[in-house]
Formats: C-alpha cells, sequence, structure tokens
C-alpha cells in the first residue's frame, strides 16, 4: 500500500460533547455550513442530495463537537463526512424511498452560462477527481489538507488533480468535447 | 493563476456552478435536535424508556389458537396475557447482526476471507485496515451491531469493559440495556476440536446486563464444558441460553441458577428462538434430494411453552430448492414464527441463492408470508483473492410489533474486506 496522508478522525472515534463546548458550535455552523453545501452540490451534482448530505454532517459534527472543534479543519472534516455519507451504498438506498417534505424550489432563475458550462464539465469527471478539485478550489485546502480530508495520500491528490483539471480546461475551451475523452 | 495552482479560469467557472446552486435552507435547531439524538443513539440510550408490560399472571393451560390471537409485546419468558399493549416507540426486539470473518472458498479451492466489518469505530478501524492491508488475515471476529428503526446501524462496542472478554453476544432490552455473555475466546463459545473434553475444560462465561452508560448492572456467570453455547433470548431477570444447540436452560440474575426448559434431541435442529413464553425450533429431516444444490427437506416447527404448558409440532411445506441454515424468530407475543431460508436456482452455486423469509402461523399451523427478498448483483470486480462471491445470508431478524419482522441478510459480494454498512440489507415484512 502506498504512503497514506495522516487521516482524519472519524466521527465515530470523537467523544460526546460537554455541555459548555456545545456553544461555538453555532459561530462554526454560520460560517461553514453554506460552503460545505455548495462544494457538495458541485461535487455530487444534486442540490436536495448535497443538502441532505449537510444536514447529516453538520449533525454529526454536533454530536462530536468538543472534539470536531479541535481539529484543524473543521470544514474540511464535515465535507468528507457529507461525502462519505451520500456515497454510501445504505444513503443510496434509504434515498430511494425517501418522499421530499417539502415542495421543490420553484423560484426561476435565469441560468448563467458560465455556470452551466462548469456544471456540464465537472459532471463529466470521476467522482474522485470532482471532490479533488472541489476541495483545492472551493474550500481552499492545500494538497496535505485535501489529502487528509479525503483520505488518499497526496500523490494521488496531485495525480487526480492534474487530470482533472486538464479535462476541465479543456471543457470549458470547447464545451463540445466530451473530458473523460481528452 | 491563484495562490493553490489552479488555472483561474477553472476556479471562475466552479465558483459560479457553485454560487448557482439553490440556497442551503437547513435550520441549526434541527441540527441540534438530530444531534443529540444522534449521540444518545451512538451510545445505545434509548430516550424516552420504552414501557414493556408483562403479564404479571401467566395462564397455565395447554398452548391454544385462543391464546395466540392476541398481540402485546410481552418478554421472552413471559406468556401473553390480556394486558392492553403498550404504547412503545421502541422496537419489541432489537435488531443485532455482528460483524465478523467469513472464509469463503473460490473456484480454485482456496479459501479466501470475507470480511465484514461493522460501522466504523475506535475498537474496529484499525482492525479494518490491518485485514485489508493483509487479506489472508484469520480467526477475527467483529463486534455486534444494532440496525435501529431508521436503518441507521450502531456498534454496540463493549470492549474495554473489565467484565467482558474480546468476545461477547448480545441481547438488546427495549429499554435500551443490554444482556451480555461475553467471553476471552472464541472457542469457548464455539469449542472447536482443541477442546479436550476428557481433561473437563469447563470454563466460566460472564453473564452480565450492562446499563446504557456502559455501567454494568447486573453480574452472572454460567460454566460452560466443551459445549457451544449461545444467548438467544433475555429479559430483565432471566436469559435464556442454547447449550450444545439442543438444549434450553434460563439463568436467573437473581439468584444465579440455571434451570433446565427443554431438551431436544439433536438431529436436524436448525435454529432456536424464545419469545412470548414460548420456545420454538426447527427441525430439518433429509427426504432425499432434488434440487442440485439444496436437499430437499421436510420442515417441522416445534413451539413449547417455558412452563411446560403445552406443546405442538407443525410440519412446513419446503420451498422449491430452498436450505434452511440461517436463523428463526418468535414474534414478542409467540403468535408466528419467521424463518429465514435461501433458495438455490439449481446453478450450483451457493452464490445464486436468493434469502427469504416465511411466516408461520402457529395458531393455524400454517404459512402465512412468503416472501424472496430483493436481490442486488454482485459487484462485478474481483475480490483480492480471485473470484469468489460469497452467498447471501440471513444474518439477523427481529419483530418490531406482534405483525412487523425485520429481517437483515449480507448481500453476496466479491471477495475481500467489506464494511458491514456496506453489505447489510434490511427489509419489513409485514403479517397481512
Amino acid at each position: 500500500m502506498g504512503a497514506q496522508a495522516a487521516a482524519l478522525p472519524l466521527e465515530e472515534e470523537l467523544d460526546r460533547p460537554s455541555a459548555e463546548a456545545a456553544e461555538p458550535f453555532e459561530a462554526f455552523y454560520r460560517a461553514a455550513v453554506d460552503r460545505v453545501y455548495r462544494a457538495l452540490v458541485v461535487t455530487l451534482g444534486d442540490p436536495q442530495l448535497a443538502r441532505e448530505a449537510t444536514d447529516e454532517a453538520m449533525t454529526r459534527a454536533y454530536a462530536n463537537w468538543a472534539r470536531v472543534r479541535t481539529l484543524e479543519n473543521p470544514g474540511g472534516w464535515a465535507y468528507r463526512v457529507g461525502l462519505n455519507w451520500a456515497n454510501s451504498w445504505w444513503r443510496k438506498r434509504r434515498r430511494e424511498r425517501i418522499v421530499p417534505s417539502a415542495p421543490p424550489d420553484t423560484t426561476v432563475t435565469p441560468p448563467d452560462p458560465a455556470a452551466t458550462a462548469a456544471g456540464q464539465a465537472l459532471a463529466a469527471l470521476a467522482l474522485p477527481q470532482r471532490a479533488v478539485v472541489v476541495c483545492r478550489v472551493l474550500l481552499e485546502l492545500s494538497t496535505a489538507e485535501t489529502a487528509a480530508v479525503l483520505g488518499v495520500a497526496e500523490g494521488t491528490v496531485k495525480s487526480r488533480l492534474a487530470r482533472a483539471l486538464a479535462a476541465l480546461r479543456t471543457a470549458l475551451t470547447d464545451p463540445s468535447i466530451d473530458p473523460e475523452s481528452s | 493563476m491563484n495562490r493553490i495552482d489552479i488555472p483561474d479560469e477553472v476556479a471562475a467557472a466552479m465558483r459560479a456552478a457553485a454560487a448557482a446552486a439553490p440556497p442551503y435552507q437547513g435550520d441549526l435547531a434541527g441540527v441540534r435536535r438530530r444531534g443529540r439524538a444522534r449521540r444518545q443513539r451512538r451510545l445505545a440510550t434509548v430516550a424516552g424508556a420504552a414501557v414493556l408490560v408483562i403479564g404479571s399472571a401467566t395462564v397455565a393451560v395447554p398452548m391454544a389458537v385462543d391464546e395466540l390471537t392476541s398481540g402485546q409485546v410481552v418478554s421472552p419468558g413471559a406468556a401473553p396475557t390480556t394486558t392492553a399493549p403498550a404504547q412503545s416507540a421502541q422496537p419489541a426486539q432489537r435488531l443485532v447482526v455482528y460483524g465478523g470473518y467469513v472464509t469463503a472458498e473460490n473456484p480454485q479451492g482456496n479459501a479466501g476471507p470475507l470480511v465484514a466489518w461493522p460501522v466504523e469505530g475506535d475498537s474496529t478501524r484499525a482492525a479494518f485496515d490491518r485485514l485489508r492491508a493483509e487479506p489472508d488475515a484469520h480467526g477475527v471476529i467483529g463486534f455486534p451491531v444494532e440496525v435501529l428503526p431508521d436503518g441507521a446501524m450502531v456498534e454496540l462496542d463493549l470492549t474495554g469493559l473489565p467484565e467482558i472478554g474480546s468476545l461477547y453476544q448480545v441481547v438488546g432490552l427495549p429499554d435500551g440495556r443490554l444482556v451480555v455473555l461475553g467471553a476471552k475466546e472464541r472457542t469457548y463459545l464455539f469449542p472447536d476440536g482443541s477442546c479436550d473434553r476428557d481433561a473437563g475444560t469447563a470454563v466460566d462465561l460472564p453473564l452480565l446486563i450492562v446499563e446504557p452508560d456502559r455501567s454494568v448492572s447486573r453480574t452472572g456467570q454460567i460454566r460452560t464444558p466443551c459445549q457451544p453455547v449461545e444467548l438467544l433470548a433475555a429479559d430483565a431477570d432471566t436469559a435464556y441460553l442454547q447449550r450444545g444447540g439442543t438444549t434450553l436452560v434460563a439463568y436467573d440474575f437473581a439468584t444465579g441458577d440455571e434451570r433446565l426448559l427443554l431438551a431436544r434431541d439433536s438431529e436436524g435442529i436448525v435454529s432456536m428462538s424464545v419469545a412470548g413464553g414460548r420456545v420454538a425450533d426447527l427441525r430439518v429431516g433429509p427426504v432425499g434430494s432434488g434440487c442440485e444444490v439444496a436437499d430437499r427437506r421436510s420442515l417441522e416447527v416445534r413451539v413449547a411453552r417455558l412452563d411446560g404448558g403445552g406443546a405442538s409440532t407443525h410440519e412446513i411445506p419446503v420451498r422449491g430448492c430452498a436450505t434452511y441454515h440461517g436463523p428463526i424468530q418468535l414474534s414478542p407475543n409467540g403468535r408466528y414464527l419467521a424463518v429465514s431460508y435461501l433458495e438455490h436456482s439449481g446453478t450450483g452455486t451457493l452464490a445464486g441463492g436468493t434469502p427469504g423469509i416465511q411466516v408461520i402461523d402457529l395458531a393455524a399451523g400454517e404459512v402465512v408470508v412468503d416472501r424472496s427478498l430483493p436481490r442486488t448483483d454482485p459487484d462485478p470486480r474481483r475480490g483480492a483473492s480471485g473470484s469468489v462471491v460469497a452467498a447471501a445470508e440471513i444474518i439477523g431478524i427481529a419483530w418490531s410489533d406482534p405483525w412487523l419482522v425485520r429481517v437483515a441478510w449480507l448481500r453476496p459480494v466479491p471477495d475481500g474486506v467489506h464494511w458491514l454498512t456496506d453489505l447489510v440489507e434490511v427489509e419489513t415484512v409485514a403479517v397481512p
């Protein structure tokens, strides 16, 4: 096995929060939740799933806040928890049976051509590549931090990022080209 | 280029894609509420402890149809009464499955491990990583995991309690407590050839009741010779143990006494279950071979009251080429018996089996539910040691109430190391 970056603790490995540790969670939540959510939207390509994953990640962060607050990058931890949760087989199974309790957002906004093109280009990437790019760009993590968040080696981060960027550059330059085939 | 060496146009496009997402509509209060509930679940604490109605009087009459028609939830040892059923949000029986180690055999005849571990936790993470790196590792047993009513899985991790060895069997009480049978070695629970009967190598095993905060509230001890022992059911006062595969005993926590309840002949007993003041066992009798894989067999269900008040026997038709090796489970009131099976397609491979469940109405003596469980095709990827695809296997049955039964099974997967959460499927089956 290749060298692995230092893994972030998993939520089950963390202790219960003390009562006095509960309050700073609100500051973290307000500062990080939208960024984590949007990172998950871009990674997963499904706003509803991203919202549920964000809720789950924040719930786990709160349940483990005494330890999560001590992490160097609680937002990255929340992103990873949400991503793992969304991609788990268990989640997929349950998701098939969920009926949304609220009607979908019917707000009509004019499509942003740049956002549309970026979304299409990102959608063509493999999910691991997408996650790396999201960590580097939207969460503004370094290579080492990205490796820690995603639980992979730094070399893996670099190689995935290089392939993703090459594909994205091509797709954004000429959207008619399938990034995966470049 | 920006500070992280991402082309500016790519970064700008990604930020545009993120900004185009609909706004997040979460709520902090909801997160806190669910977070608190999650902490409680992780500790196997049941908020708003369920009330279990235990019959104050048992009626010692022979088993009859009319007494099997009530639907109340009772403790395993208590016979049904006319007491009104408790209103409880918790399942009458908690669904516990075990992560662990299964050896499958690939077509080349090589044994390869299929390792399924519970949800990630302190006790399993390191072992999981080690096994994944060393696929030929052997002899590791996982920990019990509870499948909660909402589908979440919680590891019932009791390692570190000095009273308990490295292995344990668990029965979850509806009030959140656990009845635990511990052992230092697997062979204490399931002796192998190394057990020297002549030398009388009996061992003492701890039998405990563990509170949600991990404190031990009741302690007991059983002594077992070279004989398998299994904790079948329990309530706050009594643990029901299957000894030697054929004998049922009741251990009284108050006195430490062990009482023989039932001694069956050994031939053909597949499984036992205790609930609703009754014990049921499933006996499979060979009647020839009609399928390539599975023997066609007769099924016999025997039910007896724990107080000795009555017994009945039912012959159950075998389903096609099914084999019956999995668990059975009596409903909380003892009226129904859920029986697991694995039906084979006749292809000659266990991997071709489809799990299923039959529910037998013990009052009428007939099968009222026969349900094949949805089978997910195996992942086409090869495992670490070849092409092994393990058979689907039912690993747990528990009744949520007198008419709803939850069934957990492992879906077939390639040989390899897997998280239990990636393998377990759960289906709820209703009795019409």
